[in-house]
């Protein structure tokens, strides 16, 4: 998965995350779907509804939100995350216009 | 008026002719049968409902009638309907009063979507809520029937009616409906409860229900704050133990016991996550009711 690509909050998430103490419910408008997330998945979701960003846009963010993560583990996680939250049409790639 | 004002003669009069409007919770039910049983269980199980001779409105016009041909005389049966549509297949007539419940509680799952609508039990003490959900078997309406006879205030053994707007329970105080071993534990109690008559051989097993205090009915107005989410669990010889569930997974966890989340949309998540804003979570497990009526009076004073 090239990490240069932008990804954003697909249109049919609900913005009203419901974000508990570790974890997050978010509701996805389109299929009706309701998903229990981690707090992290939640930070990067937080994070793409601010603003669409890179996979290395997101962990740099995140880097600052996680003090005690593995930092060289967080770019893998942000990104086997965007494609689990991909599958489930909760965020998509910003189409490619090069 | 109340459904004891009247001389059961007449009372049984109205419900086999034009139907009674009694005001259940929120709603105004018209029941109408021609099965004496019918007529009988609610004179004593609904005594203390408000009735309303002259209404020219009800919220659900429900009708629990003998099937046309044989099934009158053969193996009788009993139909319910709801406006005249009837959802289900013909139970056997000896069920009639029980099927007057069910039925009622399809008809308020089904349509009464200005609620969020929670399968569980509800009670009240001290101004705070106790939300019980939990899938048969799971021994909610026992806990229920229990903390209702121990002070708490019954506000509902089907629903949970979470209202989006105030944020607040709305009461439906019916009767408790128990069931197998839960009838004898629960007469046991107390030696004032009012029991309607056992039925056998429903699907459930066999079911009695409990009328409820009539101070309860009359609070039926008097809305309610959540405070807890506590889904039990009775375990044989188990020691109670209740453990705090952290909120996420207490939403997924209510979310399975709403009976209108999925038709409610969007308006449905936002709303459970309004009530999951004001209720903490709990895994209960219990097989000792006087334990468990301790833990949650321990948990009613600490809130």
């Amino acid at each position: 998965m090239s990490t240069d690509r932008v990804w954003l909050v697909s249109e049919y998430l609900s913005p009203d995350f419901q974000i508990y103490d570790e974890q997050a419910v978010v509701y996805h408008c389109g299929n009706g779907q309701t998903h229990l997330l981690s707090l992290f998945g939640a930070e990067v979701l937080k994070i793409l509804l601010l603003k669409p960003g890179t996979i290395k846009e997101l962990t740099i963010a995140l880097y600052d939100r996680f003090d005690d993560v593995d930092k060289t583990d967080v770019e893998h996680s942000v990104q086997q995350f965007l494609e689990y939250c991909r599958l489930l049409d909760v965020v998509k790639m910003q189409p490619d216009e090069s | 008026m109340r459904v004891k004002d009247i001389e059961y003669e007449q009372f049984k009069k109205y419900v086999s002719c034009e139907g009674v409007c009694l005001k259940i919770g929120p709603f105004v039910v018209n029941v109408r049968s021609s099965f004496p049983l019918v007529a009988e269980n609610i004179y004593q199980l609904y005594a203390d409902f408000i009735i309303e001779l002259n209404s020219e409105f009800a919220d659900f016009y429900v009708c629990v009638k003998p099937p046309a041909g044989l099934r009158r005389w053969f193996r009788p049966q009993c139909l319910f309907s709801f406006d005249g549509f009837i959802p289900f297949k013909p139970l056997p007539a000896n069920h009639a009063f029980v099927f007057f419940e069910w039925g009622l509680n399809w008809c308020i799952a089904q349509f009464a979507h200005q609620f969020l609508i929670i399968h569980s039990a509800v009670l009240e003490k001290n101004g705070k809520a106790v939300i019980l959900p939990g899938m048969p078997g799971a021994g909610k309406s026992t806990l229920c029937a229990a903390l209702a006879l121990d002070g708490w205030r019954l506000l509902s053994d089907e629903f949970a009616l979470f209202n989006p707007e105030d944020k607040s329970l709305t009461p439906i105080p019916r009767p408790v409906s128990l069931k197998n071993e839960s009838v004898n534990i629960i007469k046991q109690r107390q030696d004032n409860i009012i029991f309607g008559p056992l039925v056998e051989n429903t699907h459930k097993g066999t079911i009695a229900l409990m009328k409820p205090v009539t101070s309860y009915v009359d609070a039926s107005a008097e809305v309610a704050c959540p405070a807890w989410i506590i889904f039990p669990e009775y375990q044989p010889d188990a020691e109670s133990s209740l453990l705090p569930l952290s909120k996420g997974e207490g939403f997924m966890e209510v979310k399975k016991n709403c009976f209108n989340y999925d038709v409610l949309g969007e308006r449905g998540f936002r709303s459970l996550g309004e009530l999951l804003n004001l209720a903490e979570c709990y895994n209960f497990s219990y097989s000792n009711l006087d334990e468990a009526l301790n833990i949650f009076n321990q948990l009613a004073l600490e809130k």
